[in-house]
């Protein structure tokens, strides 16, 4: 890799769309869901996180600096990273229990997504975001609703009767999982090639959408949050449906 | 030194390495000196960078010319076998035998520029695996591997009487020959519907004897079938390339949920079958990028094999898990890159193609996932000793380091550019 696309790494990791921005999305998150301490993290949560950081960093919003890095530099920005990262973090920093709401909910934030990149024939991240025409535009807003609707259901969040350990007092990680299906709702269903204003747009969009995903983690809405997160199957499957048989 | 006199060397070996130290029931493990000193001899062979690969007749005559990608494989594959060995609760020493004929068979593989060279070097390692393999545990799998595997072998010779007919415009004989090459690369690969001796043999077999197929037939036919397909008549490619595709996606799809639901004690063979189709549907792909993943999840496996081939021992409970990490396909462990590589590849073929692919790769991640999540059962007998355990932790660390220069380390083993 070259000089210039280790420092786009870099600063994809740290600031934007990882690290920083991952930090303040999640911050909105854990406010809409109306948490008010920071407690210690377990060394799994922490694994978690970072490897959350490492999959937001992989998020293609637009100019994000990790869509500058050269193509034959590894494999940045790549979906497959992208979601295999999100389940580890997933698997080291959410509820343990899988009920069924959950596991639709798992499997309507990751079909669609892959659905689409079975219809652009690639597995990188920015080009599944900005797969072109219309039919495919309909299959990448559907795929976002789904993602949005998806956060706190993926969570794990209430799902267990250990309520003090991953209820609203243990936020945080299921904040920044919470955010980063924000920002990846954010990435697919926004329009692509708008210039700069629109990128940073897109970005305050994201936070926005984080927090009002957020709202989803309050102790009154996550029954009504689990049901949403496996309704989400609806839009996935036709979004899975449009982009693999639409044409 | 010519590649067939490296072959003449490990033929040699292996006649001399079993009744040398026949009369040494203790000091039987000794016997991996002999894989190791063959792998490391392999150095010497000459070695061409362009490997004209098994069907490029045309300028070489017959003479064999040992590729650059080949004589990696065979270092590496001594190593690995070495490594099985000292590693393996115990050595018989027939097994030393047997593996120094596949070697020699796979140095004629890998250096043929004939297709019948190739393929009667393919049925004589066939023939000593089978016969290792009935010696040791007589029963239906192991005769099944006989069988099929030879006559695999028998189709690879068959399509190599009908290539050069090939050369010629389309007709049945190139369609035949293609299919030939499939059928035959497919039994030897252990593809469905022709792999079923493998995943018996993979739970009925021990480690030792297993090893001479995983960690030296199998990737000497894939790395030789690869060199193969582009220089193929295209209506021969084609027909070669689509039904392998077909055989190494079904395949790919089978074994790995066979893999997740295997128990514990199998769950690595079944895991390396999954891996082995797909890195044949990679191939098949006929792009670079799938054939590059392919050689690299090869690579990995010749790594963690050599642990994972045996029975859990105690003492050795942490290397084994951190073995299975590196083919949990996590972003950043050795067999993510090999299969993100095949993925790309088949990405590049077809849409639908990629979504079996990815089907395929969550059930071999899930298998992996769950051997790395679930302890090992109680092994019985005493503890490994200090050596063997740092061997293990050696193996341990190699994957590791793979996972984090894979580009790097397989260029310097392959001679191929990976980026």
């Amino acid at each position: 890799m070259e000089v210039t696309g280790l420092l786009a790494a870099a600063v994809a990791v740290s600031v934007f769309p990882g690290g920083l921005y991952l930090a303040v999305a999640a911050s909105a998150a854990a406010r809409g869901a109306g948490a008010r301490r920071w407690p210690a993290l377990t060394p799994a949560e922490i694994a978690g996180l970072v490897a959350l950081t490492l999959a937001a960093a992989l998020v293609p919003l637009p100019g994000a600096p990790g869509r500058l890095i050269p193509d034959p530099g590894g494999a940045e920005a790549n979906l497959l990273a992208l979601l295999m990262l999100t389940g580890v973090a997933l698997g080291l920093g959410s509820a343990p229990r899988w009920g069924a709401w959950r596991s639709a909910a798992a499997a309507a934030a990751g079909l669609p997504l892959l659905a689409l990149a079975a219809a652009g024939s690639t597995l990188s991240a920015p080009t599944v975001a900005g797969l072109p025409g219309a039919r495919l535009g309909v299959a990448r807003l559907l795929a976002a609703l789904a993602l949005v609707l998806v956060g706190p259901a993926l969570t794990g969040a209430g799902s267990t009767d250990d309520t003090e350990r991953w209820g609203v007092e243990r936020a945080i990680p299921a904040a920044g999982l919470t955010a980063l299906c924000a920002l990846l709702a954010v990435a697919i269903g926004f329009p692509e090639g708008r210039g700069r204003l629109a990128g940073v747009g897109a970005a305050a969009l994201a936070i926005v959408v984080a927090g009002l995903v957020g709202l989803g983690l309050r102790p009154r809405v996550r029954p009504w949050a689990r049901r949403a997160g496996g309704a989400a199957l609806l839009p996935a499957l036709a979004a899975v449906g449009l982009a693999l048989f639409g044409g | 030194m010519s590649p067939l006199a490296l072959a003449l060397v490990w033929v040699g070996a292996g006649a001399l390495a079993a009744p040398a130290l026949a009369g040494l029931p203790r000091r039987r493990r000794a016997l991996a000196v002999a894989p190791l000193a063959l792998g490391l001899l392999s150095l010497l062979a000459i070695s061409e960078v362009v490997w004209p690969g098994p069907a490029a007749s045309t300028g070489y005559g017959a003479t064999l010319v040992l590729g650059r990608p080949g004589m990696g494989l065979l270092v590496v594959a001594g190593v690995a076998l070495a490594v099985a060995c000292v590693l393996a609760p115990a050595v018989e020493g027939g097994e030393v035998t047997a593996a120094c004929v596949v070697g020699a068979a796979a140095v004629v593989m890998l250096s043929a520029t004939v297709p019948a060279v190739w393929a009667l070097a393919s049925a004589v390692a066939v023939a000593a695996v089978a016969v290792r393999w009935i010696a040791a545990a007589p029963g239906r799998s192991t005769l099944a591997m006989g069988r099929v595997a030879g006559l695999g072998a028998a189709a690879l010779l068959g399509a190599a009487i009908f290539l050069p007919a090939a050369l010629g415009p389309v007709d049945a004989r190139t369609r035949v020959a293609g299919a030939l090459l499939a059928a035959g690369v497919g039994a030897l690969l252990a593809l469905v519907p022709l792999g079923g001796w493998a995943a018996a043999a993979a739970s009925g077999v021990r480690g030792t004897d297993l090893a001479l197929w995983t960690l030296l037939l199998a990737p000497a036919v894939l790395l030789s079938a690869g060199a193969a397909l582009p220089v193929l008549p295209a209506a021969t490619r084609d027909a070669f390339a689509t039904d392998l595709l077909v055989l190494a996606l079904v395949s790919g799809l089978y074994s790995g949920a066979q893999a997740v639901r295997a128990q514990p004690e199998a769950r690595y063979g079944r895991l390396w079958i999954a891996d082995l189709a797909l890195a044949a549907a990679g191939l098949a792909s006929l792009h670079e990028t799938g054939r590059l993943g392919g050689m690299l999840l090869v690579l990995t496996h010749l790594i963690v094999g050599p642990l994972l081939l045996h029975a859990p021992r105690p003492g050795l409970e942490r290397q084994r898990r951190l073995a299975w990490f590196a083919l949990a396909g996590l972003p950043g462990a050795a067999a993510f890159w090999g299969r993100l590589l095949v993925l790309q590849g088949l990405a590049e073929t077809s849409g639908v193609v990629l979504v079996i692919g990815l089907v395929s790769f969550a059930a071999i991640t899930a298998a992996a996932i769950r051997a790395l999540i679930a302890p090992d059962p109680p092994a019985p007998g005493r503890a490994t000793g200090g050596p063997v355990r740092l061997l293990a932790w050696a193996v341990c660390l190699a994957a590791l380091i793979l996972g984090l220069a894979p580009a790097a380390i397989a260029e310097r083993v392959f001679g191929l550019s990976f980026t």
